[in-house]
């Protein structure tokens, strides 16, 4: 929101003297009660003059880094005299309070917003005046918690969603700003494709990510605050506002007579390497984006140091499905490429509105919005990609129901129509890497976000950010946080700039205080270098993470614990005919080294004609997956992680023949595997996924070591 | 207890014509044991309550002038009725403050006690102001000769009191502060030098680097009262003890009025600003002593004389 000061509060405060009021209503939606701390001269309706007696300072922070909000307490203090009798007869806790700050002199009308919020807890004293704790909206989202699951949404979206779940109004006269949430809006144009999600199949032995346990909304909504790198404040008019970073944005004003400019140390926050680790697995998160800027690691080693690494790490958990397989060859100068997924939750520019052709445009990727795919082929580690997608084809989706455990209800929900297999128009060899050929199996991990997260850190933070913290007069309240100053000031001193003037660069305002009632009365202020360096930061890139290890297998039911193991049927997980086009897939149980998956019902699938249908599914997450050919085409080839379910072939109008033959009976495929290292450049996805415990997460590996 | 009348002495009498100071002690600041507005210009504690929800008729005898009583409904006749308990209160001037009497035209505002809650065993009225003409604006009235027959008169245990209000058209009528007093006689000027308009004015100066200054005001224009006396008569001690006691012990406003005879409505409503009041006589002869006074005018400044 903004704040909009009009011409008679200008003019008021823009007076050597000022006569500053707060002017407080309470109301149970009935009855309004006001008091000002002060004459005024104009007031719509009347109030008790000086009842109340001081608000605390509306204090708003935002660190440039996690992008978390902190607010400072909020109270108003009564005249007891004027509240007692009030307070006896009225329950004034949960009421609204709204507290609007203009001038003796001008109209009700002129006043800005200074604070909006609820009556929680009134704290009467001995000296004739009752304090009363105030919670804004913030506050309330604090003390809120929440469950629930999400499936390929915008951050915004989400947050929203969020919102509804803890109760914060919405509308006109609620508490949060819902146009900044819309990620239609022309300022989100660049991401408005983003899609995360939150959430698991009903399998026991699927790691789901879904809110299960009570958890404060205050947390779920500032992970996703800082996934999108900008500010959730609550501004003067008491709504919760979603605000972008922008380096770009124009200057709201220019201050060159800032009182009490301090600046905080200088190069204590450079920050010249970003992990990202998101797509967290049993043990940690299992991926990780890096970008460094290498001129600054460079230029700040110590005497004899190579490089001085200064890295910082941002955790997400809100991408923990964003791995997927190619399902052919990829040549080197091939320009499409058709990517399957076995998972519930899609990846960008698959939004859970479809079918195809369902999507708004914005939430389509486009040549327009950066969409990239880490490309990397178990078979040749050296030869991993990064493609950027600019359009996509959604080809296939799952055509089974999937039920999904919905923690609000606390009942099992059906998802059905999500994305399970698009074809992307992709330009090759990005962000540094170079164009290979990919043969399957390759992983295809979507890393838009995590390259739009530590591009946007590494490029401000690679000098470190500068902080400097000033006061001015009231007559620069309608600031806000987020908002870019320029500044003015002789005595600063940084890299590259002796003395600052406006063509030094933009300053984001992080912190926000206004006191009436301090000793001057003042806003205190404190801002962060917004520019960012033009030169684009080294990118590495960091897969699962093991350095050098030992690895045995250690299949269940191996004799000699040397053979290989595998994904297996334990009983049931038979397929017959459903009559007609249908079949039957029925209940049973499958494992896959120490982890079990369980079928309770039977699974009815309807099939096209005139196919043969091959059905394989992951016993991890027990997610189905079904591929259709030509009748007698060479059966396709079962995704990684997958065991072959079962097959049909089907008729014009019945099924012709059911067949299990081919379905892993056993834990071990009988291939002995020796033991030995491997470097990380060697490692293999089969090896991975041979078992699991087979391979020992390394958590201090830093970076890969040439062999 | 009946409320008993006697005329104020000669020497009270003639002092106030003299424009010696007057201490106002407001003697009925927490004393209400019941008030409301009731209908009508003759109305009485038995009749249904007027009063307008959160504007409580003890706020007009709670000390602050910024806090208004008001009945609910608009009428050509008010009554706003008190009872001080059976102890009773002495009074013998009385003031208004914060009112809108002015602007209502109200033609008659008489206040009326009585010996019952129905105002009907011993009614009289002891003061009769017409605010429609007396007032150019809602500014403060006072009236230091309570009467009914010419003599000004000291009230004593008055338990019922009343003040009614009638105008031409229905209104609704607020006010303030109810100022009823019993009053102390100085015998004396204040000694000299002694500055009886001292004003202050406060709030916060921000001063930027530049110079640039800005001035944030709480409030402009507050009264200083800063008197002291030589005085030498046992009477005086004992009424300054009385005005002491009425003000209890220095914790309540009360009124200074300056000029009792030249410019009455001139009067400051006052408290001391100190944390711990003191009534000091130190002597300074066999028969003379000291007597200082300091006392800030009550705010909010809207309310303040010289902002009138």
């Amino acid at each position: 929101m903004t704040l909009t000061p009009d011409a008679a509060w200008t003019d008021a405060f823009s007076r050597a003297d000022v006569q500053p009021r707060l002017l407080v209503s309470i109301t149970d939606g009935v009855t309004t009660w006001r008091a000002t701390d002060g004459p005024c001269d104009f007031l719509a309706t009347p109030a008790a003059i000086g009842a109340l007696i001081s608000a605390a300072p509306v204090s708003v922070t935002s660190d440039p880094w996690t992008r978390r909000i902190q607010t400072g307490s909020m109270w108003a203090r009564f005249h007891d005299a004027w509240l007692r009798e009030i307070f006896v007869v009225n329950r004034l806790r949960g009421n609204a309070v709204t507290i609007t700050l203009g001038a003796r002199e001008i109209a009700e009308v002129s006043f800005l917003p200074y604070f909006k919020g609820v009556w929680e807890v009134t704290k009467p004293k001995s000296d004739g005046t009752i304090t009363v704790e105030l919670l804004d909206a913030f506050d309330l989202l604090k003390k809120t918690k929440i469950v629930g699951y999400w499936l390929n949404k915008h951050p915004l979206e989400i947050i929203e969603d969020i919102f509804v779940k803890a109760n914060i109004p919405a509308g006109p006269a609620g508490l949060y700003n819902a146009v900044s949430l819309d990620e239609s809006q022309a300022e989100y144009t660049d991401i408005s494709h983003w899609c995360v999600s939150r959430g698991g199949w009903e399998s026991d032995y699927f790691t789901d990510f879904a809110i299960r346990e009570p958890t404060p909304a205050f947390d779920l909504v500032g992970e996703l605050v800082k996934m999108l790198n900008g500010s959730l404040v609550t501004n003067e008019d008491g709504k919760l506002e979603f605000k972008l970073f922008d380096p770009t944005a124009t200057a709201v004003a220019h201050w060159d007579d800032l009182e009490n400019l301090e600046q905080e140390e200088l190069d204590a926050n450079v920050v010249n390497r970003v992990n990202v680790n998101f797509r967290r697995g049993s043990t940690g998160y299992s991926r990780m984006w890096q970008e460094e800027d290498t001129d600054s690691q460079t230029a700040y080693a110590y005497p004899g140091e190579e490089k001085r690494i200064l890295d910082r790490s941002l955790d997400v958990d809100w991408m923990d499905s964003t791995q997927h397989q190619l399902t052919a060859q990829l040549l080197a100068g091939g320009l499409a490429m058709t990517v399957h997924t076995d998972k519930l939750h899609g990846w960008t520019g698959m939004s859970l509105a479809y079918p195809p052709g369902g999507q708004p445009a914005h939430k389509k990727i486009s040549v327009a919005r950066d969409t990239y795919f880490m490309l990397f082929d178990a078979n040749s580690p050296d030869s991993f990609e990064v493609v950027k997608a600019t359009a996509a084809v959604i080809s296939a989706t799952h055509s089974a129901a999937k039920n999904v455990w919905d923690p609000v209800t606390e009942a099992i929900v059906t998802e059905s129509d999500y994305p399970v297999r698009a074809t992307f128009t992709i330009v090759r060899a990005q962000l540094g890497t170079g164009a290979v050929q990919h043969d399957v199996p390759t992983q295809v991990v979507d890393i838009t976000i995590p390259v739009a997260m530590a591009e946007s850190r590494v490029t401000r933070f690679g000098d470190g950010i500068a902080i400097v913290s000033g006061e001015t007069s009231f007559i620069e309240y309608d600031k806000q946080v987020g908002d870019t100053v320029t500044l003015e000031e002789a005595s600063y001193l940084g890299f590259g700039i002796d003395g600052l003037d406006a063509g030094d660069g933009k300053w984001e305002i992080i912190h926000k205080e206004p006191d009436l009632y301090a000793k001057p009365p003042r806003v205190a202020w404190k801002l962060a270098f917004a520019s960012v360096q033009a030169q684009a930061p080294d990118r590495g890139w960091l897969g699962r993470t093991t350095e050098v290890v030992g690895f045995k297998n250690q299949a269940e039911d191996s004799i000699a614990n040397e053979d290989v193991a595998r994904p297996y049927v334990l009983d049931g997980l038979g397929v017959s005919d459903g009559g007609g086009l249908t079949v039957n897939l029925s209940p049973g149980n499958a494992g896959n080294g120490s982890i079990r998956m369980k079928q309770d019902g039977t699974i009815i699938e309807t099939v096209a004609a005139n196919r043969d249908h091959y059905w394989f599914q992951n016993p991890k997450n027990g997610a189905l997956m079904r591929e259709d050919v030509a009748p007698a085409a060479a059966a396709p080839t079962a995704p990684v992680g997958t065991f072959f379910r079962g097959k049909a072939e089907a008729g014009g109008a019945a099924i012709t023949s059911v067949d299990v033959e081919g379905q892993p009976l056993t834990a071990v495929d009988g291939v002995r595997l020796d033991e030995s290292t491997v470097t990380a450049h060697e490692f293999n996805t089969d090896m991975e996924l041979a078992g699991a415990g087979n391979i020992v997460w390394n958590g201090g590996f830093h970076t890969w070591r040439d062999v | 207890m009946a409320y008993s009348a006697a005329d104020l002495s000669a020497e009270e009498i003639a002092l106030a014509a003299a424009d010696k100071p007057i201490l106002g002690a407001l003697v009925a600041i927490g004393k209400a044991a019941d008030a409301q507005w009731s209908a009508g210009n003759n109305g009485d504690l038995a009749d249904a309550d007027n009063t307008e929800a959160g504007f409580g008729a003890k706020r007009a005898v709670d000390g602050f002038p910024a806090y208004v009583t008001k009945p609910g409904a608009a009428a050509v006749g008010h009554t706003l009725c008190y009872d001080f308990g059976a102890a009773g209160i002495d009074i013998d001037a009385v003031a208004y403050l914060n009112h809108n009497f002015k602007t209502l035209a109200i033609t008659a505002l008489k206040l009326e006690i009585a010996d019952d809650n129905l105002f009907a065993v011993n009614l009289i009225t002891i003061s009769d102001l017409d605010p429609s003409a007396l007032l150019a604006t809602d500014t403060r009235l006072i009236d230091l000769t309570l009467e009914t027959a010419g003599t000004a008169r000291r009230y004593s245990t008055v338990r019922y009191l009343r003040v009614t209000t009638t105008s031409a058209g229905a209104v609704i009528p607020q006010l303030g502060e109810l100022l009823l007093m019993r009053r102390r006689q100085m015998r004396y000027k204040p000694d000299v030098p002694f500055d009886s308009t001292s004003l202050m004015s406060g709030g916060g100066v921000f001063i930027t680097p530049k110079r640039v200054t800005t001035r944030y005001e709480d409030f402009a224009d507050q009264f200083l009262l800063r008197a002291s006396w030589v005085l030498d008569q046992a009477a005086d001690k004992a009424s300054i003890t009385g005005w002491w006691t009425d003000t209890g012990s220095g914790r309540r406003p009360w009124v200074w009025i300056y000029d009792p005879d030249t410019t009455p409505a001139a009067f400051h409503l006052v408290a001391d600003p100190d944390a711990n009041p003191q009534l000091l006589f130190p002597t300074r002869g066999p028969f003379q002593f000291n007597f200082t006074l300091g006392a800030d005018e009550q705010g909010p400044d809207s309310y303040f004389l010289a902002q009138e």
